[in-house]
């Protein structure tokens, strides 16, 4: 039973007293200032954003507070895994070497620890797409059970519990009584900095300090934008779709995108992901199964398999895949690697300020 | 709630651990036809806290009001902005961190019937986009009562929320298949909002 309470409203004489007080804008000087590197700055050769800090202006207290938490175990059932357990920057925020990703308890879960750039960019978040939002993202790796394990509300109240957090929290937000929202947004501050856009492909692109590409690369460059760039587009290299690419012809033990929809129209579907340094991000695909950039490039060009919903790309003139000889994937490979963004993945900004290490 | 036994359409005996729900988008009809929106404000309801049970609507304009409405379900536009306060923080557990959005109905509880471990039954209905959709408009009778809100005065109305609605007709649910014991939106979660009413 629910009861419903109506309060009328009483006659109110308001003497509103209106002051007006004047902004002083007295004049600062008009030297250039320093570039600020809590700044949030979109790359020349990227698309607009989607995530565009309105209501969660980045501030360095923000930032290092989210840089804090991603990298706190606290968040975790058992305070042991963090998000930068398996989100490491030595390997642009993939778990290296790890087909699918290890939770508390050495539980395993069923997917494969995605890579992390250019969140701001991104529609949605996680193999299926299940997350539609920045903010929330981190909520399902802190709730599955077999990721961090725990509950909002203890994590909630145990950074209350933490003086520590408190005054980090007062000092970016003004308030000191932490709120999911408060620390999702300190988080998404931190996340949505991850911009990965100074390897030497963008600087190619961007013409930057006469960096060149060998003939290798070129042809590579050639091939991928033949092949590969009509799902990997843009320079954020995704078009955010969610595509069965053939790893297998039976996908009941992983629906993908269907899980999320409920149309079976999307089974076997995953988010086509971004390429940005994906010479650091193996193993690859949603469930790891390849190890090298090699074995990607035989699946597409040998190893697909068909299936009702099968992208209609890899079926064309009837026959499946992509045609890719030996040559072809080496000089896709070459190409490849110069997506690799050292200056990302060795950025003190985005460093683990607990261990201060991002060695393994 | 935990003790007591209900049963549903299918005379299946069912107790309940969890009833929870949100309403939102009060409306306000006066006898002349004319209705009094309630600016947007989300209730979240636990039958676990009955203090929640309570809601108050302010700042009501006097009048008699003759009819009452409300929408069952958080609007879309709210589920997707992110992280939100309130009724609507996700600290609530009403959340889907899978497929993010609310859950705007949790019941939960057992039943002898049911195949699940423990006999558990689960049911997370929710879901804001297209063929999904499960937000639902209700006008519950006054039975011919007028609400007078006037100066000095603050009428209450009583509502019974009936969860073994939620179990049918037209809907019938059946707790002793699987397919009837957990329920995560999808066209399951959709056919079951359509008991509401």
């Amino acid at each position: 039973m629910f009861k419903i309470k109506l309060r009328p409203y009483w006659l109110l004489c308001l003497a509103v007293a209106g002051a007006f007080i004047g902004c002083d804008r007295s004049q600062k000087g008009t030297e250039m200032p320093e570039p600020d590197p809590y700044a949030f700055v979109a790359p020349a050769n990227f698309p607009e954003s989607v995530y565009r800090f309105q209501n969660n202006p980045v501030t360095k207290e923000g930032f290092e507070l989210g840089r804090m938490l991603f990298y706190d175990g606290r968040l975790s059932g058992d305070n042991s895994v963090s998000c930068g357990t398996c989100h490491r920057q030595t390997f642009a925020f993939a778990d290296h070497s790890h087909d699918l990703s290890h939770g508390v308890g050495n539980k395993l879960g069923n997917r494969n620890t995605p890579a992390m750039a250019n969140l701001a960019w991104m529609p949605e978040f996680f193999w299926d797409g299940g997350a539609n939002h920045l903010e929330v993202t981190p909520l399902n790796a802190i709730t599955n059970p077999v990721e961090m394990g725990e509950t909002l509300k203890n994590v909630i109240d145990k950074l209350n519990g933490m003086p520590g957090y408190r005054e980090k929290f007062r000092a970016a937000f003004g308030h000191d009584t932490i709120n999911s929202q408060l620390m999702f947004r300190a988080m998404a501050q931190f996340t949505g900095l991850l911009v990965s856009a100074n390897s030497r492909y963008d600087r190619y692109v961007r013409r930057e300090n006469g960096v060149e590409f060998t003939a290798d690369e070129k042809e590579g460059l050639q091939l991928f934008t033949a092949n590969c760039a009509s799902c990997h587009a843009t320079d954020l290299f995704t078009d955010h779709s969610y595509r069965n690419n053939g790893l297998d012809s039976d996908f009941a033990r992983d629906p993908g995108r269907e899980i999320v929809t409920s149309d079976p129209a999307d089974r076997g579907k995953f988010k086509v992901p971004s390429l940005r340094n994906v010479a650091l991000t193996m193993p690859y695909m949603h469930n790891g199964q390849f190890y090298t950039l090699r074995r990607v490039l035989d699946h597409y060009a040998s190893g697909v398999k068909d299936s009702p919903t099968l992208d209609p790309l890899l079926r064309q003139n009837g026959r499946l895949g992509i045609p890719l000889t030996e040559d072809q994937k080496t000089k896709l490979i070459a190409f490849l690697n110069t997506l690799t963004d050292a200056a990302f993945c060795n950025d003190p900004r985005f460093r683990d300020p607990i261990n201060n290490s991002t060695d393994q | 709630m935990h003790t007591r036994t209900y049963t549903n359409a299918l005379r299946q005996p069912y107790t309940v651990s969890h009833f929870m729900y949100h309403v939102r988008n009060f409306t306000l009809l006066k006898e002349d036809g004319s209705v009094y929106k309630v600016p947007e404000s989300y209730f979240l309801i636990d039958h676990e806290k009955p203090s929640s049970a309570f809601i108050t609507l302010p700042d009501i304009p006097a009048g008699d009001y003759t009819g009452v409405s409300f929408i069952i379900g958080v609007d879309s536009t709210r589920n997707t902005p992110g992280v939100q306060t309130g009724a609507l923080d996700p600290v609530n557990a009403m959340f889907w961190s899978w497929n993010t959005g609310y859950i705007f109905v949790r019941m939960e509880g057992n039943s002898p019937v049911s195949p699940q471990p423990n006999n558990k039954l689960l049911f997370h209905i929710g879901g804001f986009r297209g063929a999904d959709n499960c937000i639902r408009e209700t006008s519950p009778s006054l039975n011919g009562n007028v609400l007078q809100a006037w100066a000095g005065k603050s009428p209450e109305v009583h509502y019974k929320a009936d969860a073994s609605k939620l179990f049918g007709a037209p809907d019938q649910v059946n707790f002793s298949v699987l397919e009837g014991t957990a329920i995560h939106g999808g066209p399951r979660a959709v056919q079951m909002a359509d008991n509401y009413r």
